[in-house]
């Protein structure tokens, strides 16, 4: 390969820092128009999230509503004011606790909240920050500011 | 009476003002090469070093003494937690943590005063490196005086402690944040560096040569810190996952990518003397996102496990750093970025004299890794911002995960690992297509025969399998023919070829290695990623189960004490197909201090692969919860990162032949030059 003009190095470099861009900007907005997973409370999910589409859903776990069934285990989530059944199937996480704060991942099916995800990110004293947010929204937050 | 704690704090204080006498003598001697200030701002170095351990040692004693008189002692301790808790507990918080990250920092700071020796080439340089490493101090010094004293008493002592959150008494846990640490805060010597280069107004071949072995210490310290982590959440949070891309992990993930450049850029710099600017700009980027790493997350800002403190003063104290940290080297930066390329041997500037290389050349190839390293550095940092950006926008609370940053990390990535066997194989200046065919075309050969065996032998495999799998073999056979061309290539004896494999030089070694654990790491991606498998089933005492190839049976579920904890353990006996029995006992712990619990997994680890038994809870008579994950090859994943930090060690080694650009010039001279 023969030696090319200082001029033309310089354009290929910029054309590498060019296509390492765009192919980043294009990957990211790709990813993020079909992986991004919204955040519901029980009381807008229903109107919000459309059937069959992975969502998340978080709030307290009702007191006395955890129950075993037939195809996993049965909890309620709920803000105060509205509430939402949710069934999942896996093992529930050692931070899990009813009148505690959860966020599950899962997708609607009709009026049950089908979570494939507990997620327990959280202890005791650490509230996840969209449920506090949600929970403060509706005016139940009993927690320190 | 004094208690110990107020020695900590007057120590602490001290420390405080000698890192500022530290700071000033050393940028004196920068400026003027005075050999008195130079001793004194190393003294200041060792000492401020000296206190801040001291003031460490006492918090520490204050925790294994379960001194409940001190505030933090008694929110984060127990007097029943066993000492290696109880020494763990130290750094188990915000307050501790801090300490902890000081006393690396002055503990780089003392180590540089070592190298500092007066009347040497790069005294001028290493001083004002070392004087910025003293203002790094003093801000974090006073971070800690004025917002998070360790220190502070209570009046009324409590009965006991608050406990150590059970999950973080763990041995993993109590050695991931120290080493973590030596990473994050070793990246603040290459920090140092360019900011030196900036005020000297140059990076030349002894700038790099310099400044090479704190970043290869702190990226080794970085990828073991990240290996050791991602350990214990595999066998802590029991879930059997390895990577979560919470912020957190995603915030260590930032630098190390970015100090992968760093040192890969470095190379330029010292053997070609290119690369001056983007070099700097690694250094002060690698450092700017550690400091994020370890703050951002702990401000509340993010939703993560690791967040520790809610308080707005320190976040506001810690952002102003950050800002300050990153934001005047990149105003220094664009001012002074055209002198960088300033040779100090030459007395001329570089890029005049020094023919630019070819298109395919090594550092073109270079080059377009690094490109590759600091773009997938900014997708990470993009996807873990966007979910505040979109709050903050229209309010809608969303969260990426990890779907995103597989489908973005993912292709990027491997790009570089295309890229990366390759480069080695390329001359620096102009690579000659006869010498690197040699190489190329046995390497896409051994690549495409392993990979066709694979295809074979694992009927059905997924396009997305197959290309991380290739990947992982096309960078092994990279590494094979850079061994073979270090013995000499086609014209290699089998003695003459060992003699030169024996006596090359060690950071050429490192590398391969290095790379060698790339492959292994990227093939035990592929094998958790695509080949696990995971059942989950209510079993009663004596039940069995099949899962991958083998054989599960419950055999007992018993109350078991603990230290500080009572637990349920559930023993499952797993019999392979030659009838080999393994017990693998799980327990559910709980913590009745903490009134928390924690899960026991049982992991048998095996060359090609764990089985992962993890026991969630039930009764006789609704049957007892047992999942069974296989993880196919997840052994090679922190094997391979162990390589790769083995390999970041051994290339700390010496550089057979200086660098040619490197002639020595004397001190006085070079005084010359400075003032000049």
């Amino acid at each position: 390969m023969r030696d090319l003009s200082p001029k033309a190095k310089r354009g290929i470099a910029l054309l590498m820092v060019v296509s390492a861009l765009g192919l980043a900007v294009m990957l990211v907005l790709t990813a993020l128009r079909d992986h991004v997973v919204f955040f519901y409370g029980p009381s807008d999910i229903r109107d919000q999230a459309s059937q069959g589409q992975i969502v998340r859903l978080g709030g307290l776990v009702a007191e006395n509503s955890v129950t075993t069934l037939a195809d996993g285990i049965g909890f309620t989530i709920t803000d105060g004011t509205s509430s939402m059944d949710v069934v999942y199937a896996g093992v529930l996480p050692d931070l899990f606790r009813e009148g505690q704060g959860v966020v599950t991942e899962g997708v609607l099916d009709n009026d049950i909240f089908r979570a494939n995800n507990v997620l327990a990110k959280h202890d005791e004293t650490y509230m996840p920050a969209e449920v506090a947010d949600m929970l403060k929204d509706q005016g139940v937050w009993k927690g320190q500011e | 009476m004094l208690h110990l704690t107020e020695i900590g704090h007057f120590a602490l204080s001290l420390a405080f003002a000698l890192a500022m006498i530290q700071s000033i003598m050393l940028f004196r001697a920068g400026r003027t090469g005075d050999l008195g200030a130079i001793q004194l701002g190393r003294i200041s170095a060792h000492l401020t070093f000296v206190l801040v351990a001291a003031s460490f040692i006492i918090l520490t004693i204050a925790f294994i003494q379960s001194d409940f008189s001190v505030a933090l002692v008694a929110s984060h301790s127990h007097s029943l937690k066993p000492l290696l808790y109880k020494v763990s507990g130290v750094w188990g918080n915000h307050e501790g943590s801090l300490l902890l990250w000081v006393l690396i920092l002055t503990l780089f700071g003392a180590l540089m005063a070592l190298r500092l020796k007066p009347l040497q080439d790069g005294q001028l340089t290493m001083s004002y490196a070392l004087s910025v490493q003293g203002m790094i101090v003093i801000a974090f010094i006073g971070l800690i005086l004025f917002t998070s004293n360790p220190f502070e008493r209570l009046t009324a002592l409590p009965d006991d402690g608050n406990g150590l959150n059970p999950i973080l008494q763990d041995p993993g846990l109590a050695f991931h944040p120290p080493m973590l640490y030596l990473g994050y805060v070793g990246l603040s010597v290459g920090f140092a560096f360019a900011v030196a280069a900036l005020i000297e107004g140059r990076a030349d071949a002894l700038w790099a040569r310099l400044a090479r072995r704190w970043v290869l210490i702190a990226w080794s310290a970085l990828t073991a810190g990240i290996a050791l982590g991602s350990w214990w959440a595999y066998y802590e949070l029991g879930w059997g996952g390895w990577w979560f891309w919470d912020p957190v992990e995603n915030a260590s993930l930032m630098p190390w990518l970015v100090a992968t450049a760093l040192i890969h850029s470095l190379n330029v710099v010292e053997k070609r003397n290119l690369f001056h600017s983007w070099t700097v700009l690694m250094a002060i980027l690698a450092f700017g996102l550690s400091l994020i790493g370890t703050f951002i997350v702990r401000s509340g800002l993010l939703t993560s496990v690791h967040a520790f403190t809610n308080d707005p003063t320190r976040g506001l104290v810690i952002l102003v750093i950050i800002l300050v940290a990153v934001g005047v080297p990149l105003l220094l930066f664009g001012w002074r970025a055209g002198t960088l390329a300033h040779d100090r041997a030459s007395n001329q500037n570089s890029n005049q004299d020094t023919e630019s290389p070819a298109l395919i050349s090594r550092e073109t190839a270079l080059q377009a890794n690094n490109l590759l390293l600091v773009v997938t550095s900014a997708t990470v940092l993009v996807g873990t911002l966007y979910p505040l950006i979109i709050e903050a926008i229209n309010g809608a609370r969303i969260s990426v995960g990890p779907p995103f940053f597989e489908a973005t990390v993912g292709p990027l990535l491997g790009l570089m690992l295309i890229v990366m066997p390759v480069a080695p194989l390329l001359a620096w200046k102009k690579a000659q297509a006869k010498s690197v065919t040699p190489y190329l075309l046995p390497m896409l050969l051994m690549t495409a025969a392993i990979m066709a065996v694979i295809i074979v032998m694992l009927n059905g495999i997924s396009i997305f399998a197959i290309a991380t799998l290739g990947l992982g073999v096309w960078v092994i056979s990279g590494v094979i023919a850079d061994i073979v061309a270090i013995m000499g290539g086609h014209r290699m004896t089998i003695r003459s070829g060992f003699q030169r494999l024996i006596g090359a030089p060690l950071p050429r070694i490192g590398m391969n290695m290095a790379h060698i654990g790339v492959a292994i790491f990227t093939i035990g991606v592929a094998g958790v990623s695509f080949f696990d498998s995971e059942t989950i089933t209510r079993m009663q005492i004596n039940d069995s189960i099949e899962s991958g190839s083998k054989t599960f049976t419950l055999t007992q579920v018993t109350p078991v004490q603990g230290p500080n904890y009572t637990a349920i353990a559930a023993t499952v006996m797993m019999t392979d197909k030659r009838g080999k029995e393994v017990a693998l006992t799980s327990e559910i712990r709980r913590f009745p201090v903490a009134r928390s619990q924690t899960t026991e997994a049982a992991i048998k680890t095996g060359f090609w692969g764990d089985t992962y038994v993890v026991y969630g809870g039930g009764t006789s008579g609704d049957g007892f919860v047992i999942r069974i994950y296989q993880k196919p090859l997840i052994t090679w994943i922190w094997g391979g990162a162990g390589l790769m930090m083995l390999g970041g060690l051994l290339a700390m080694g010496p550089r057979r032949s200086k660098p040619a650009q490197l002639t020595s010039t004397s001190v006085a001279e070079r005084h010359k030059d400075s003032i000049a």
